[in-house]
């Protein structure tokens, strides 16, 4: 009898992990051309900004403020058979220092929470991301510590906020308009041309600063170091000042937008528009364009265009010698009082607990509280799930109340 | 609604029970998670009764259990890379303490239907669900539940860690037509241990007088090898009143009786082999016939006085160790070991049993000249040890073996008798005489009582043995140890079905017999068994972990000066699931004579004759 030659089938998952593996060599080789031909250009970097007197050093006697806060949100859209579950929420946590005028005074809220059901709709995934970060930025310009870290860019929001009111390019119609309507009024009692303000108060809060965990931005490497004719440094301006600054020194704080090509990707068409179909779109939309001017590096005058200097400024500081830079977002007030700015910063390095915890303590912990929104759907979903089970008289509608996947 | 006519469940709901949390998960019928509300957090929970009402086929349902674990969790402090943070800073602002939650395990002891007006056991057929609240018992829901139970219960403590009396049943071995619930129609064996210092005497006194209140259906016989229940030591029932037991067993309508074995006590003439150990144990043989160089010469020498005393009662008929006068027994004896009769050559019989080569022969024989001769002209020291070792068998005695015997088993009740089995005077030093003893009183129960089960009758008696472990135990070097182990195994397994129930107090679990643990119905764990052996043991008993890991907890009586025991058994109306019972037993006797009103069927009888 001939014996059958065995039919081709791959031992999942453990081939693919093994080839994964035997790729472990390259992928070192790549590692170490990007990050350790580096050094001589970095160095030369540095040098060239200590040239400039863009490198500062903290002093070590700073006094910290030790009254800090953290804030994060997290959104979850459940797809289930019939309806999209939306949740989205937002909390702000103390520092491990907070003592002086600690706590959440009475206008103040610690935390927003915003749940709905809507049709299986495109659009739905950026009005719960909108609503989440307008959650966030009402939650840091609600608290009254004196300093406030926004997770990520200040960017971020706007380009979210910028997404929800333009989800008409997703067909977002009156179901869409009208859960937005009823998340501004439930959360804050507000209605759509209170946005522009809810926005203003987190961008000209100079209390409220920006810590970005990841950045991709080369602002200050394709301006200052490229100007002193450094060139061919591949990486992100976060990691070159990981690898170049010292501990405890940090960049002068800087507006926006150093780089044309920064100024062009983002500060020059920074925009928030809504096309949603609303009867108060257009007095919104001059409001928004109000709203975020100030962090602009080009705005329209009488029709022309013109280029001026970002309220928002920027720098990067290392604590530890071994340890990440951090980018730090701040406003132009506090960029310009040096020892305002070295006392955030000696109140930053405070709470980051090295190596434990790489980002500040309460950015850290805001994340952890903003990410368990996904456990609290669940359980909204399995209380909403067994109490309409009862209730729906249909058993084929039954299926409905499930999750479109296993 | 008229207070009489309201229902159990109407009534429970009149009283102001705290809540401490609600019902986990995961959760069984036989064991609760509980969480801990945040108003609760600063209450003590552990050893709590706790209650939860639920309603099951329709029925109001109360199910009673015992916290026996607590359990803090804050999933911050467990995260790795928080503990960064509470290295540095000493911990968590915002989140330790204030993110807390607080778990607690309900072994469940029991459940009553109380939808009618007198609760009903019941057994919980389906796990009770999340979020129903749970409520501190207090003495008034506890009294409301055994209420009709009232003339059956006993307290011996509060339970474990509160302020909460918990109710008790030490049922008499009988059928009881009167009290049904008095009536275990069934003997239990039962088993205190613990630690010295344990409160184990107290807990096991207590015990006792709990027994004694079934005055009119149950005989006590105490086996007390230190004399600890015969001295009446004070520290039995502790207190600033200073009562005697024997005064409260009296006042619980038993009559009491306590004798010294040694003095009061006359053996049976068939104990010959006693009277060779008394005479071995208190010098005797060494004295009149050694010196003897090895153990085994001096048991041969005991053995041969033995044969000597068989032979004589299968001669005489009329010969009896109570009767022969002391000194001419000796006399004759001796003489008799001396003398070569026909059929013997150059040594008697008796000298050859002890040594076997003729210079050692010799020696003997010589030293037995040497004590006829003494004897022949003054007194020597030994003959008193010989006489003190006869008089045992005197018929002059107050009473025999046979004579407890049958009266703890016979059909009149309400006799509790302490047998005090201590040393005194050197008599009675080594464990093996008093396992003899043990023996010959244990062989002499398990006839009385078969007697009376022929007769279709039932003993109703409880046998105490103090300091168990001495004598109960396979892995004694000692035969007679041994001996006495199979023998009570024996009597354990058979005296059941006769109505006779034993409760061994003892020190150590590990090194009681395996078969006698088997037989145990009831047991009273004290603080102390925590080292491997022992909590082995303890574990197999119990097989709940959470309970085990409570009852290691227990602090130490002499720093606490509580003493604390798990009950594990028949011993409550809360113990109908078979989960232990936490108690923390009365350090006052007042407390317990506050408690519990005198015997349950002849307390009026007791006060009449007190009038």
């Amino acid at each position: 009898m001939n014996e059958k030659a065995p039919t081709p089938y791959a031992h999942l998952p453990e081939d693919l992990i093994k080839k994964m593996l035997e790729a472990v060599p390259r992928t070192i080789q790549q590692m170490e051309e990007m990050l350790g031909a580096q050094d001589g250009p970095i160095e030369a970097g540095m040098k060239a900004l200590k040239n400039k007197n863009l490198i500062c050093k903290l002093a070590p006697q700073t006094v910290s403020i030790k009254s800090i806060i953290a804030a994060d949100g997290g959104q979850v859209i459940e797809r289930m058979s019939g309806v999209d579950l939306l949740l989205a929420v937002a909390v702000g946590v103390e520092g491990l220092h907070s003592k002086e005028d600690a706590g959440w005074s009475g206008n103040s809220s610690q935390y927003e929470q915003w749940q709905t059901v809507m049709s299986h709709d495109e659009a739905t995934p950026r009005l719960c991301q909108g609503a989440m970060f307008l959650m966030e930025l009402g939650v840091l310009a609600g608290a009254t510590h004196k300093i406030r870290i926004m997770d990520g860019a200040h960017f971020t929001p706007l380009l979210k906020i910028n997404s929800m009111l333009s989800a008409r390019e997703e067909h977002a119609g009156k179901e869409y308009v009208t859960a937005l309507r009823s998340f501004l009024s439930e959360t804050y009692q507000k209605i759509i041309p209170d946005i522009p303000d809810m926005i203003s108060d987190a961008l000209n809060d100079p209390s409220i600063i920006a810590i970005a965990k990841y950045s991709s931005s080369r602002d200050i490497l394709d301006s200052h170091v490229r100007d002193a004719g450094i060139d061919g440094i591949t990486l992100d301006d976060k990691t070159f000042f990981a690898l170049g600054l010292d501990s405890d020194e940090y960049t002068k704080p800087m507006s926006v937008g150093q780089s044309k090509e920064e100024k062009r990707k983002i500060w020059n068409d920074l925009h928030i528009r809504c096309n949603l179909d609303i009867p108060e779109k257009d007095e919104l939309n001059e409001s928004l364009e109000n709203a975020i001017r100030p962090v602009l590096t080009e705005i329209r005058v009488q029709g022309e265009t013109q280029q001026k200097e970002s309220d928002l400024f920027f720098a990067y500081y290392k604590p530890y010698t071994n340890g990440p830079a951090y980018r730090i977002e701040c406003k132009r007030s506090l960029a310009q009082d040096a020892g305002g700015f070295e006392r955030v910063l000696a109140s930053i390095k405070q709470e980051i607990v090295y190596p434990d915890i790489r980002e500040p303590f309460p950015q850290y912990l805001a994340d952890l509280m903003a990410k368990s929104v996904s456990g609290g759907l669940h359980a909204l979903q399995d209380a909403v799930r067994l109490s309409l089970a009862s209730e729906l008289n249909s058993r084929k509608r039954l299926d409905l109340l499930f999750s479109y996947r296993s | 609604m008229n207070q009489t006519n309201a229902t159990l469940y109407e009534l429970l709901k009149k009283i102001n029970a705290a809540v401490l949390g609600v019902v986990s998960s995961p959760s069984t019928t036989l064991e609760i998670a509980l969480d801990i509300r945040k108003a609760s957090e600063s209450r003590r929970a552990l050893g709590q009764m706790v209650c939860v009402q639920l309603k099951e086929d329709g029925r109001q349902i109360l199910s009673l259990g015992q916290i026996v674990e607590v359990e803090t969790k804050n999933r911050w402090h467990e995260d790795p890379s928080f503990k960064g943070v509470i290295k540095h800073h000493g911990e968590l602002p915002h989140l330790s303490g204030v993110a807390d939650n607080r778990m607690a395990t309900i072994s469940v002891q029991s459940s009553f239907d109380v939808t009618d007006q007198r609760p009903e056991v019941y057994l919980l057929g389906m796990s009770p669900s999340t979020g129903i609240p749970v409520e501190i018992v207090n003495n008034e829901l506890m009294n409301l539940l055994v209420e009709c139970h009232k003339g059956a219960i006993t307290y011996l403590g509060k339970v474990y860690g509160t302020d909460v009396d918990l109710p008790m049943w030490f049922k008499h071995f009988g059928l009881d037509k009167d009290i049904p619930d008095l009536g275990a129609k069934d003997a239990y064996h039962i088993g205190v241990f613990g630690k010295t210092g344990s409160g184990k005497s107290v807990t096991s006194a207590l015990m006792l007088l709990a027994y004694a209140r079934n005055n009119k259906h149950m005989n006590i016989l105490v086996l007390d090898p230190q004399g600890q229940f015969y001295k009446e030591d004070r520290d039995l029932l502790p207190g600033d009143g200073g009562s005697l037991l024997a005064e409260e067993i009296q006042r619980n309508g038993m009559k009491f009786q306590k004798y010294r074995l040694i003095e009061d006590v006359s053996l049976p003439e068939t104990s010959v082999d006693i009277f060779g150990e008394l005479l071995e144990n208190n010098g005797f043989i060494n004295d009149a016939f050694g010196p003897f160089y090895t153990a085994d010469k001096i048991e041969s020498m005991r053995e041969t006085i033995i044969a000597y005393i068989e032979s004589r009662k299968d001669h005489d008929p009329k010969f009896s160790l109570s009767n022969e006068d002391p000194f001419k027994l000796l006399s004759q004896m001796i003489e008799r070991f001396i003398r070569v009769d026909s059929g013997e050559k150059d040594f008697s019989k008796y000298i050859k049993d002890v040594y076997g080569t003729k210079p050692t022969q010799e020696r003997l024989h010589r030293a037995i000249e040497k004590a006829r001769d003494a004897l022949k002209h003054k007194q020597p020291p030994y003959l008193k040890k010989w006489k003190d070792a006869l008089a045992m068998f005197s018929g002059k005695r107050q009473t025999t073996i046979a004579g407890i015997c049958e009266k703890i088993t016979s059909g009149n009740r309400g006799n509790c008798i302490v047998l005090d089995l201590s040393p005194s005077k050197g008599e009675i030093e080594k464990d093996n005489l008093q396992a003899l003893f043990l023996r010959l009183i244990e062989k002499q129960i398990v006839q009385s009582g078969g007697n009376l089960y022929a007769r279709d009758d039932n003993a109703n008696c409880l046998i105490i043995m103090d300091e168990a472990h001495r004598f109960i135990s396979r892995n004694s070097p000692d035969e007679r140890v041994k001996e006495l182990t199979r023998q009570i195994v024996d009597a354990v397994r058979t005296t059941r079905k006769y109505g006779i129930g034993h409760m061994f107090i003892t020190q150590s679990l590990e090194s009681l017999d395996d078969e006698i643990i088997k037989q145990m119905r009831i047991f009273a764990f004290g603080h102390g068994l925590t080292m491997g052996g022992e909590l082995r043991k303890v574990k197999e008993i119990i097989n709940n972990q959470a309970a085990v890991d409570l009852y290691s907890s227990f602090i130490d009586p002499g720093n606490s000066r509580k003493f604390p025991f798990m009950f594990f058994g028949p011993v409550s109306p809360f113990s109908a699931t078979g989960a232990p019972l936490f108690i923390e037993i009365y350090t006052r006797y007042q407390d317990y004579s506050d408690k519990n009103p005198l015997g349950h069927s002849g307390r009026q009888e007791s006060d009449q004759a007190r009038k």
